[in-house]
């Protein structure tokens, strides 16, 4: 081989070299950028909207006739799916429920020997929080809005803000909510429903 | 937990605060207005207190809700009264917002916003890591308190005159935003204060 033509298969070695690199770095980035997307979902779901309990939520859900992805909502909403929440006014668990709440919703499921502690039991949680939210959702005109309202400060609360603020069964205005804790937790409720709905209904 | 105390006089433009760092930062926002009202639900401590001094038939109405209007007429009319209503409800509201405030770090809130309105003046500044002070001119504040509560200006002056002056409020406050421009500017003291707030 001449001198010649070893300086030119060095070159095209070279220029192949370059191609490969650039092949092999055009694919891990595509990688990369794929992952990504991937990724965000799966972190999305595993930091920020966890759904422990999956099965029991969606089972009741259906049996009450509610949306499972606003029953999600509450829960992440309430407790962060976390089963031994307890708040200071001493509402329980997963769906922080207050014991006498958790006593009337018993008798009205025909339920004897309520105690306070079965509420400590997710399932148990899970089955009373979704049947009371579809309660409130059937006596507030199916509507959500005052539904979830009506779940952080009381039915009674709501009745009294209707009368007093004229409120009509199809309010929509969050915005006149006096509770800025109850405002709040609406607007979230409903937003999370949304990232509960977009990440785990599949379409 | 990081925990903002927000106070300013009345009708200064708190909740344009509030509402920011809730809905841009994320900061729970726990209302110490709202929290008096909690604890004279049916059921509650102060509630519980009121049907005890006065009785069923004056402190509830007949859905066994409190009866504001009648309590409020012995209120005013009796001093002792008055006197031995801040002295039960004052340790209450404080209770109810030291529970908010252990729920929100329990769900592990990273900042908590605690609004109220009289901080300095029930001295309850020490509840908070910092404090901020919300104000605006007594111009714009008389004028605002008027439309927005629909009062005389006679009894506007009245409430504003009711609470520490602003600037002792200001003197002692760690931040303070001033809300006489337009709501960019304020937005903008806002997120400044927000950001130096978590680089301490």
């Amino acid at each position: 081989m001449t001198r010649l033509q070893t300086i030119i298969m060095n070159k095209r070695k070279k220029t192949r070299k370059k191609y490969a690199f650039l092949f092999v770095a055009g694919v891990v980035l595509m990688t990369l950028v794929f992952c990504s997307f991937y990724e965000f979902e799966t972190v999305q779901k595993k930091y920020f909207y966890p759904y422990p309990y999956k099965e029991f939520v969606e089972r009741y859900a259906e049996a009450n006739g509610v949306d499972s992805a606003l029953a999600a909502s509450v829960i992440m909403n309430e407790s962060k799916f976390r089963p031994d929440a307890k708040s200071h006014r001493g509402a329980i668990g997963l769906m922080q429920i207050m014991p006498e709440t958790g006593e009337w919703i018993s008798v009205q499921l025909e339920e004897e020997r309520f105690t306070p502690d079965m509420l400590h039991d997710p399932e148990t949680n899970i089955r009373y929080g979704i049947w009371y939210l579809a309660e409130l959702r059937q006596e507030f005109y199916g509507n959500d809005i005052l539904a979830l309202a009506a779940y952080n400060a009381g039915r009674g609360m709501v009745h009294e803000w209707m009368e007093e603020k004229k409120w009509k069964k199809g309010f929509h205005s969050i915005s006149e909510i006096p509770y800025a804790e109850t405002r709040e937790y609406v607007v979230k409720v409903l937003k999370n429903k949304e990232k509960y709905q977009s990440l785990y209904e599949r379409r | 937990m990081r925990i903002i105390g927000l106070t300013g006089g009345i009708a200064s433009g708190k909740s344009t605060v509030s509402k920011r760092l809730h809905e841009l930062y994320g900061a729970a926002h726990i209302d110490a207005d709202e929290a008096a009202y909690r604890i004279a639900e049916p059921g509650a401590p102060l509630w519980r207190l009121f049907v005890e001094r006065y009785g069923k038939e004056k402190a509830l109405k007949e859905d066994g809700t409190l009866d504001r209007a009648s309590i409020g007429k012995i209120i005013f009319a009796n001093p002792d009264e008055r006197a031995w209503l801040d002295s039960v409800s004052h340790p209450l509201v404080k209770e109810e917002l030291l529970g908010k405030l252990e729920d929100c770090r329990r769900l592990g809130a990273e900042a908590a916003v605690l609004d109220v309105p009289l901080l300095y003046e029930v001295g309850w500044e020490n509840m908070a890591d910092s404090v901020w002070v919300v104000y605006v001119s007594p111009e714009t504040q008389l004028k605002r308190l008027m439309e927005r509560n629909n009062l005389t200006e006679e009894l506007a002056l009245d409430r504003i005159s009711s609470q520490m002056p602003l600037a002792e409020k200001k003197a002692r406050a760690d931040v303070v935003i001033d809300n006489n421009g337009d709501l960019e500017s304020t937005n903008r003291q806002i997120d400044k204060a927000w950001n130096e707030e978590f680089s301490k």
